[in-house]
C-alpha cells in the first residue's frame, strides 16, 4: 500500500549515532545558507505577483547561485577543520562512505549522470524540497543554458 | 531495457498457455480462482488476451498493453517511490477531470483539444515526477525508452498504473481485491489533472467555453487563437478538431460540425460544472511546466 512507504526524516537520535547527528546538523546549516541566498530573489519574484520565472529576476539566479556555491564551500571547509566528531565518523565509514556523505554544494558542472536526479524549474522549489526531504548525499547543479536546477541524489 | 522486457515476456509465455481471442471468458464460465483484467483473464495455466488488445513487441509473444507498461515501470523503478506523508495525502486527494456544460445552441464555435494531453504532460514531468502543489515540481526521468510511445492505450496506462490499489480476483463465486501495488504513484495523475484544470479555467474565463471535458473545449471561433496560445503556454499543443454550429445538451451530449454524440438529445439536457476554481495553482504551475517542457525539448 502506498502509505507504507513514506519518508522517514524523524529517525530517533539513538539510531543515527552521534556522528551522523552532527552531519545532519551540518546539512541543515547548509540548507539554511541556500535558503538565505535565494531570499532576495524570492522577494523580488513575490513582488511581481507571486509568479516566478518571469522577467529579469530569473536571470539573477545565476549570480545568486555563484555566491551560494562559495558560501557552501567555505562552510564545508570550516566543518572539516573544526568538527572532530565528523572526522571520527568519516573514518568509521570510510569503506562505504559514498552512501553517507552529505554534500550541499551547488555545482556549475554536471554531476554523475547515473545518480538519481530531480530537475526543478524554480530555485524556490529547490529550497522547499531540500528543506523538507532529507538526503544524506546530494549535489545541486545549475544549468546556465536551460536555467534549470537538478538535484543529484546518491545512495538511498 | 529491451532485453529485460523480453525476458519478462518470455517468462510469462513459459508459464501460461496464451490464447488470443475475440472475447474474454465470462466470469460465470470460470469455476476456480482467476485474475480478471480489462484486457485479459488468467486462470493458471491458461491465459486469454483480447485480440484487439494484444500487442506484439516480439513476433508470437502476445501481451496486453498494461503488462508491457507494468514491466517497463517495474524494470525502471524496482523500488517504490518515496514521498512525504503530507505530500502523499495531497496527491491522493480526489481529483476529477474538468467538466463544464452550458446547454444551448451556439453559432460559429470550434472544438479544440490538447493533443496527446496525458502523454505530453507525462513526458514533460516524467513518471517519477515529485510534485507537491505550491511547494515543488521536480521532473523525473525521461520516457524515451518506453516501448509503446505511439500506443495511446498503453501510454495512458502509465498514469493509471500508479492509481490502482490492488488486483481484482474472481474466486469462483465473487470478486475480491488483493491489496498492494508496488507501482503506486499518484504524482503523474495529480500533475495532469491540475494542469487540465488550469487550462479549463482559462477556457472558461478567457475563451468563453460552453463545453469542457477533460482536455477538450468548445469555444467561440473568435477565441480559438487565444485558446491555442494558452495551451502552448503550458508546453502543450492544441488542435482544432471540429467547427460549426454547436448544440450542447449536457456532459457527453453535444453536436458540433461533423461530431454528433449518440447521447445528444434535447430531452436529456443537464448542466454540469466540476471545474476547480483555483487560479493561484494555475499561476504557480504554468511557468514550471513550460520551463520543464523546454528542457525536455532541449534534451
Amino acid at each position: 500500500m502506498s502509505d507504507d512507504w513514506r519518508f522517514d526524516d524523524e529517525t530517533p537520535e539513538e539510531e543515527n549515532g552521534p556522528a551522523r547527528r552532527g552531519r545532519f546538523s551540518f546539512l541543515r546549516d547548509a540548507i539554511e545558507s541556500l535558503r538565505d541566498s535565494f531570499n532576495s530573489w524570492r522577494a523580488s519574484a513575490d513582488q511581481q505577483g507571486g509568479i516566478v520565472g518571469t522577467g529579469n529576476s530569473w536571470a539573477d539566479v545565476g549570480r545568486d547561485i555563484d555566491a551560494s556555491r562559495r558560501a557552501f564551500i567555505d562552510a564545508e571547509s570550516e566543518f572539516f577543520d573544526e568538527d572532530e566528531e565528523y572526522a571520527g565518523w568519516e573514518e568509521g565509514f570510510s569503506s562505504g562512505l559514498g552512501e553517507h556523505w552529505a554534500d550541499v554544494v551547488v555545482y556549475d558542472q554536471p554531476a554523475d549522470k547515473d545518480a538519481r536526479r530531480k530537475t526543478f524549474a524554480s530555485p524556490v522549489d529547490v529550497t522547499e524540497y531540500l528543506s523538507n526531504v532529507l538526503h544524506l548525499l546530494y549535489e545541486v547543479y545549475y544549468d546556465h543554458q536551460t536555467g534549470l536546477f537538478t538535484v543529484y541524489i546518491y545512495g538511498s | 531495457m529491451d532485453r529485460e522486457l523480453f525476458e519478462r515476456a518470455q517468462a510469462r509465455a513459459d508459464k501460461y498457455t496464451v490464447s488470443v481471442c475475440d472475447r474474454l471468458p465470462l466470469t460465470r464460465e470460470l469455476s476456480g480462482p482467476a485474475f480478471v483484467g480489462t484486457f485479459s483473464v488468467t486462470q493458471q495455466p491458461q491465459r486469454w488476451i483480447m485480440e484487439t488488445s494484444a500487442r506484439y513487441l516480439w513476433p508470437g509473444l502476445a501481451q496486453t498493453p498494461t503488462e508491457i507498461s507494468r514491466d517497463y515501470l517495474t524494470i525502471k523503478y524496482p523500488r517504490r517511490l518515496r514521498r512525504k506523508s503530507a505530500q502523499i495525502d495531497i496527491l491522493k486527494a480526489e481529483r476529477h477531470a474538468p467538466l463544464l456544460a452550458v446547454p444551448g445552441w451556439y453559432h460559429d464555435y470550434v472544438y479544440v483539444d490538447v493533443e496527446a494531453a496525458y502523454w505530453s504532460i507525462l513526458c514533460t514531468v516524467g513518471w517519477n515526477v515529485d510534485y507537491w502543489p505550491f511547494r515543488w515540481l521536480a521532473r523525473g526521468d525521461d520516457l524515451d525508452d518506453y516501448p509503446l510511445p505511439k500506443d495511446k492505450l498503453a501510454r495512458n496506462y502509465l498514469v493509471s498504473a500508479g492509481l490502482s490499489d490492488g488486483m481484482t480476483i474472481w474466486t469462483g463465486q465473487r470478486f475480491i481485491e488483493k491489496p498492494g501495488n508496488p507501482l503506486v504513484n499518484h504524482g503523474p495523475y495529480a500533475v495532469i489533472m491540475d494542469t487540465l484544470h488550469a487550462l479549463a479555467v482559462i477556457a472558461r474565463d478567457q475563451c468563453h467555453a460552453v463545453y469542457i471535458n477533460t482536455d477538450g473545449y468548445i469555444v467561440p471561433a473568435a477565441s480559438v487563437d487565444t485558446m491555442l496560445a494558452r495551451i502552448a503556454d503550458y508546453g502543450l499543443r492544441g488542435r482544432v478538431k471540429y467547427d460549426g454550429e454547436a448544440k450542447i445538451y449536457g456532459a457527453g451530449q453535444y453536436e458540433i460540425g461533423a461530431r454528433v454524440m449518440k447521447r445528444a438529445k434535447p430531452g436529456r439536457t443537464s448542466f454540469a460544472d466540476t471545474l476547480v476554481r483555483d487560479d493561484a495553482l494555475a499561476g504557480w504551475l504554468q511557468p514550471r511546466l513550460l520551463r520543464l517542457y523546454r528542457f525536455n525539448r532541449l534534451g
